[in-house]
């Protein structure tokens, strides 16, 4: 750090205790669980209980399998919306990123919707509607990650090979895959990570055969097997920090300096290569919304034609809940504008640190873990652990805190760029000018980052919102969020807990696509 | 007064500057010069405040700098990339050194229009920095660092980055300017050209050390060594059996009836005048600039200055 901001350092302490409190000491609080509150049995006994074998062999192949089917959809996407430029480019891309973005318990319905009991293509309880929705999921990190290495790859080195004699294929596969293949390994190891450790999906259409690691621990945990619960969470764990070293080692080893293209993207030429851009993009738009589509027009389906009746049964009370569907609305706003201060706040000091230190350290990596860890780990572990010092399980901020852990690192990674990207210069400037070290932060610093840190707050709040697998933990009975009502009335069978489902969903995904859309008029680094 | 007394900096284990010693006095231009690597702008960095000092010390007027931080060191200070914040506008940019010393708006508003005259870009406050020119982003910078009115100005290559016809132009309206409002200020530059038509005396750096701080003309005539001659642009340095290295400055040489007979090498039209080598018959290699048309291969006889000639 150099020399004038050094007196910014115990900017540190505030995210270190933060993490150290709320995610350090959880996650050692399940290792010791898991080694300790034991009841006689023997791992073996234990693991077998949890039939891990199963369950582990299942979050590998499945989570394999979808990473394949979605890099292969999402190779031809990912060119179409990067290698040519058409009115309406940006938003139709942004458009394609809502999926990726919707609580999963919202992708859960409208797959419900689609591949029912009941429905002309009734998928659910088998894997396939797992993969399906995995692939429908993650297809735009590979547009977004492949594509947007894709767009910055010049045309003069495909240019270069081809006056050398490559044909078109050649040419692709000797320069641009190559150059793609760090972006490609990205896409891959995030689509991967997050098939493993899929939990809304599985849970809700996979059906009691399928459970992938981290339904197991859900499930052990209602099962009152708490220790089980915390081995598994520690096997998971391991899995996930395998997977993220492993991808860290390859990822040194491959950094290529990139020359950037100049200008603009052409548009697609010909009806030939027209058709076939256009094509992809048709598909890929009504395979991404077309699911959502059908949930809003389910959404407003009751037993006598179209009309608001479910909307409006939300805010009569329910005999599943202590309040009213409509409160659980209210909840999930709260706590997500309480998580994104939170999140803004931490995520804001921890990127300041970052982007003075330019180097990879073990605060960067600690402020990253969060999003490898999964979210059924982050509320397992502060049910076991935060009833020290003080009982915080009964807390209400005990949701957003969760909320802003799983948040935080959006904020970093929107912020950090921006930061790191304020040239040296512009802070000596204003130094030679007279701003002490505080007034640099707040002059220079913080007004350049200011969009990036209003589109971390963005990304926080929706994550907030459509937050399941912690939630579903630590949520009082008295304070359920949208997602944890949902879960309860697509649990139940009877028809007009559907409607109200569907009702619900309906509004969480249009809060969620606006809050997306927003802020990807910005759109700083992709997710 | 500025006195750099034994200032050596290194940046992250390197030496790069090595045992300075100056001293400027008020109102005096000096120009920092030398090649690309010479440690000119670390030193610079340093006057600022913005690099530590591994040994030796900065002072002021007689008072030591050395635990004063930037912010607080009154010197004015133009980047060669300018450095204006992009999410200012020009009004804000030049500005921003007034309000960091807590003056009111209104008295800042008055400021920054004066500052914007002196440069000639007087009304330009509500432009964003996005949309000038290259020519006009330096004289933002430039009124930037000037309108605090620091007592001490620091220009980092402060035309590096513009096209050669601009940087003359610059250059001779920032001579004038420092000149009538007295501003003690360093230049630095690897510009000869530059340091001479700014400064009242030229330092010239190499790898870290400082070789000569001379005023121009004086430089010029004697230069300290056959480096700093090189560097200078006098190529034509000789070995004299009876008097050793000499080097010759252009301006002494001329085409004549009598003196050194020789052949043109080389011949060059250049502003009106042809840049010529001649080898002598004693095998001297001599460029200098002459009126006469001259081709390559035609025999001559050059004349030479006896005052133009330096034993180094």
């Amino acid at each position: 750090m150099d020399p004038n901001r050094r007196s910014l350092r115990w900017l540190v302490a505030i995210p270190t205790l933060f993490l150290a409190y709320f995610f350090v000491y959880p996650l050692v609080s399940i290792l010791w669980v898991s080694l300790t509150s034991g009841d006689g049995r023997s791992w073996a006994e234990i693991l077998h209980t949890a039939r891990i074998g199963k369950v582990a062999w299942f979050s590998v192949w499945q989570a394999t399998a979808s990473t394949v089917l979605t890099v292969l959809l999402g190779i031809p996407v990912a060119w179409a919306f990067s290698r040519f430029d058409f009115p309406g480019r940006r938003l139709l891309r942004a458009a394609m990123t809502i999926p990726f973005v919707l609580p999963t318990v919202v992708v859960a319905a409208a797959f419900m919707v689609l591949f029912g009991r009941t429905s002309s293509l009734p998928l659910v309880e088998t894997v396939w509607i797992v993969l399906i929705a995995h692939v429908f999921y993650n297809l735009a990190v590979v547009v977004r990650v492949v594509g947007g290495m894709w767009e910055s790859i010049d045309d003069r080195l495909v240019e270069a090979a081809r006056t050398m004699g490559a044909n078109r294929w050649t040419a692709f596969r000797t320069v641009t895959l190559p150059l793609l293949r760090p972006a490609i390994a990205a896409a891959s190891a995030i689509v991967f990570l997050f098939s493993f450790t899929s939990f809304g999906v599985v849970l809700l259409l996979g059906g009691i055969r399928y459970s992938t690691i981290e339904v197991a621990v859900w499930r052990r945990y209602f099962l009152l097997d708490l220790q089980g619960a915390a081995t598994l969470a520690v096997i998971q764990l391991i899995g996930v920090t395998v997977v993220l070293t492993v991808y860290a080692s390859w990822q040194r080893k491959r950094q290529t300096q990139q020359t950037v293209r100049a200008g603009r993207l052409p548009a697609p030429i010909g009806w030939k290569q027209r058709t076939v851009v256009f094509g992809i993009i048709g598909l890929a738009l009504v395979a991404e919304l077309g699911p959502l589509v059908t949930l809003i027009v389910r959404s407003f389906k009751t037993s006598d034609g179209y009309g608001f009746a479910n909307f409006a049964a939300l805010t009569n009370p329910d005999s599943a809940f202590l309040v009213t569907p409509a409160t659980a609305i209210g909840n999930s706003l709260r706590f997500g504008l309480a998580a994104v201060a939170l999140a803004v706040l931490i995520g804001g000091l921890a990127s300041v640190v970052i982007a003075a230190h330019r180097t990879s350290t073990w605060f960067d990596t600690l402020l990253m873990l969060p999003l490898g860890t999964s979210a059924v780990t982050i509320g397992f572990g502060f049910i076991v652990a935060l009833d020290w010092p003080i009982d915080l399980r009964t807390s209400t901020m005990l949701v957003p805190i969760a909320h802003a852990l799983v948040a935080i690192p959006f904020v970093v990674r929107t912020t950090v760029p921006v930061l790191a990207s304020i040239r040296n210069h512009l802070r000596e400037a204003a130094a030679t000018l007279g701003a002490s070290p505080r007034q640099v932060l707040r002059k220079i610093d913080l007004p350049i980052a200011a969009k990036a840190l209003a589109a971390g707050g963005g990304l926080a709040f929706a994550v907030s919102l459509g937050e399941f697998g912690a939630t579903s933990f630590i949520a009082r009975p008295s304070t359920p969020t949208l997602p944890v009502a949902i879960f309860r009335f697509l649990a139940r069978p009877a028809e007009a807990s559907f409607g109200k489902a569907m009702a619900m969903s309906t509004i969480l995904m249009l809060v969620t696509a606006v809050v997306i859309l927003a802020i990807d008029g910005y759109r700083a680094g992709d997710l | 007064m500025l006195t750099l007394t034994d200032v050596s900096v290194s940046l992250g284990g390197l030496p790069i500057v090595h045992n300075v010693n100056l001293s400027i006095g008020d109102g005096e231009i000096v120009g920092l010069l030398g090649p690309s690597g010479a440690g000119k702008s670390t030193l610079l960095r340093a006057i600022a405040g913005l690099v530590p000092l591994t040994t030796g010390t900065i002072a002021w007027d007689g008072q030591s700098l050395i635990d004063t931080p930037p912010h607080q060191r009154n010197f004015g200070f133009m980047f060669q990339d300018y450095a204006l914040f992009p999410h200012r506008n020009v009004g804000g940019n030049v500005g921003f050194g007034l309000e960091m010393r807590g003056e009111g708006s209104a008295q800042v508003a008055v400021k920054v229009t004066t500052a914007l005259a002196w440069v000639g870009l007087a009304g330009m406050e509500m432009r964003s920095t996005a949309s000038l020119s290259g020519g006009e982003q330096q004289r933002v910078a430039l009124a930037r660092a000037l309108a605090p009115n620091p007592r001490l100005l620091l220009l980092d290559e402060p035309v590096g980055s513009l096209d050669r016809e601009l940087r003359t132009r610059l250059i001779d309206e920032l001579a004038g300017m420092l000149r009538e409002r007295q501003i003690t200020t360093i230049v630095v530059t690897h510009d000869q050209g530059e340091a001479f038509s700014l400064a009242d005396r030229v330092a010239v750096m190499r790898t870290g050390r400082l070789i000569a701080c001379e005023p121009p003309r004086r430089l010029w005539q004697i230069p300290p060594d056959e480096w700093t001659a090189r560097f200078l642009g006098m190529t034509n340095i000789v070995n004299d059996p009876d008097r050793g290295r000499l080097l010759i400055r252009p301006e002494g040489i001329t085409l004549a009836e009598s003196g050194q007979a020789g052949v043109v090498r080389s011949a060059v039209f250049q502003e009106g005048r042809y840049r010529i080598t001649v080898l002598t018959d004693r095998g001297w290699e001599l460029s200098f600039a002459t009126s006469d048309p001259v081709t390559n291969g035609t025999p001559v006889t050059v004349s030479i200055d006896p005052d133009s000639i330096v034993q180094l």
